[in-house]
């Protein structure tokens, strides 16, 4: 039996110009376009209306000096904020749209009642921080959600999967007990943080899980880590929201880094990320990274599908083999030392 | 002073950063840590092709060595390739209080002049120890 998946891209919105040469580029959300067009999910979907974020909404999860003074900035022209996040004139405006779409999905889960959300959205959001964009990000779009869920009493679980760490959002949620937050990601890599020892701060141990995979990890690595490591924590810890940071720069035809995962295992990761929630209507997916288009675009597919829980022939078989499993091991064991030591 | 931490990433002025770290370690006697942030796009080859993790550490190992790191010649440089943000590798180099930064105003990201400020403006507001910005085209010391 198929569920609706409300969904929404910034298509016809997105002024937010990187330059010609940027992976993190419009053209992205053109891939995005074709995988909800595609046959496989084209009729389990629901139309999502996008809607912008207010600066007071933002102010949730981020300082409001920080969002004025990006504001200021990229209103007045724009340019780079560091060396990878580059801005243009229009960049404001399209962050403000990605926010508040996802703000739109809690809202359009709510009303229904049922099923599944994912939402299109650029920039990606889960580098930025409290006061720094970086990593492509300017505003922690599902840092604003789950803040907003949070201060309604709601406890909300994070899931990322985005080839790099989440600094920003563990950085904004270390020490909230109502928000777990829970990544698996290539390590070494940027943004140099996300090591199993990273359990959370005084008021929250625990809530922060991390699993760092080694280069030509491929999505056995990921299912073992998820069934291993995240998804008991997520179970224990029985969130009412479920919001994944869904990064598809995993997939090994991605340029920018070095794990070895296919649509298919995105879809075999999004049917488990699912299957955590008993209530429905409860899970909502972002895009975050992935810049190998016609890679981004068969892994939003396969997550759709799964979401919906549409049966049928995905595009690319999951993947197996490669190293990892010494890694989810370690990780697993590190992580029980940390929080045994604060125990003892 | 003991430890001079300098940010190289190959631009001119981060040369004239390690020019004025290498005057200031020769007068000194501290010791230098040449400190690289690696950032999302580093791993994007010119032709839009993956590099790997090891493949591009080996490349940018090569390119401090032989380039960036050049106005340290002689003396012994630790050389530290880092990911992140280049104001969270400067930082996170620092080992004591009487370790210095020197960095230079403009390197190759970041935008001067925004209130927000620079990689050089944000170490120096965050730092706990003494930071030299270095601006364009000032030499030696």
């Amino acid at each position: 039996m198929t569920q609706a998946v409300l969904c929404a891209t910034l298509a016809g919105l997105d002024d937010h110009d990187t330059g010609r040469w940027h992976p993190e580029r419009p053209a992205r959300l053109a891939a995005v376009e074709r995988a909800l067009a595609d046959d496989l999910v084209r009729e389990v979907i629901a139309p999502l209306e996008p809607r912008q974020a207010t600066l007071d909404e933002l102010a949730i999860a981020h300082d409001r000096f920080y969002l004025e003074t990006v504001e200021q900035f990229v209103t007045s022209g724009g340019g780079a904020l560091d060396a990878d996040t580059m801005t243009s004139k229009g960049s404001w405006e399209t962050a403000l749209w990605a926010a508040g779409t996802g703000l739109a999905a809690v809202e359009g889960l709510s009303s229904a009642g049922a099923g599944a959300a994912f939402v299109g959205i650029r920039p990606p959001g889960h580098h930025a921080t409290t006061n720094r964009a970086m990593g492509f990000c300017l505003i922690n779009n599902v840092a604003v959600v789950a803040a907003t869920l949070a201060a309604r009493g709601e406890r909300v679980a994070i899931l990322d999967w985005d080839v790099h760490h989440g600094n920003g959002t563990q950085e904004i949620f270390w020490d909230e007990p109502r928000v777990l937050y829970a990544s698996m990601h290539e390590h070494p890599a940027y943004p140099g943080t996300g090591l199993a020892v990273e359990v959370g701060g005084e008021g929250a141990r625990g809530m922060n899980v991390n699993v760092p995979l080694p280069e030509g990890s491929t999505g056995e690595g990921a299912l073992a880590a998820f069934d291993e490591i995240i998804g008991p924590a997520v179970s224990a810890f029985a969130p009412d929201w479920l919001l994944v940071s869904a990064g598809y720069d995993a997939h090994r035809a991605d340029p920018l880094a070095g794990l070895a995962w296919s649509a298919g295992d995105y879809g075999l990761l999004s049917t488990r990320s699912a299957g955590l929630m008993t209530e429905a209507g409860r899970v909502i997916v972002f895009l975050e990274g992935g810049y190998d288009l016609d890679a981004l675009s068969a892994s939003v597919t396969a997550t759709v599908a799964a979401l919906a829980g549409v049966e049928g022939v995905q595009a690319e078989a999951p993947t197996n083999g490669g190293p990892g499993r010494a890694a989810i091991r370690e990780a697993s064991a590190v992580r029980r030392r940390a929080l045994e030591g604060e125990r003892s | 002073m003991k430890r001079i931490i300098v940010g190289v990433d190959g631009s001119a002025n981060s040369r004239e950063a390690a020019a004025v770290a290498a005057d200031l370690a020769r007068a000194t006697g501290a010791t230098v840590v040449a400190v690289h942030a690696v950032g999302l796009l580093e791993r994007l080859a010119s032709n839009g092709e993956h590099i790997s993790s090891r493949k591009r550490r080996r490349q940018i190992t090569e390119e401090m060595e032989s380039e960036w790191c050049v106005p340290l010649a002689g003396l012994p440089v630790d050389h530290r390739i880092i990911d992140g943000s280049s104001v969270s590798a400067l930082l996170g180099a620092v080992e004591g209080p009487d370790d210095l930064i020197v960095v230079g105003r403009r390197g190759s990201g970041g935008f001067s002049g925004s209130s927000l400020g620079s990689t050089s403006a944000e170490v120096a507001q965050r730092s706990p120890v003494a930071v030299l910005i270095v601006p364009e085209a000032v030499g030696s010391i």
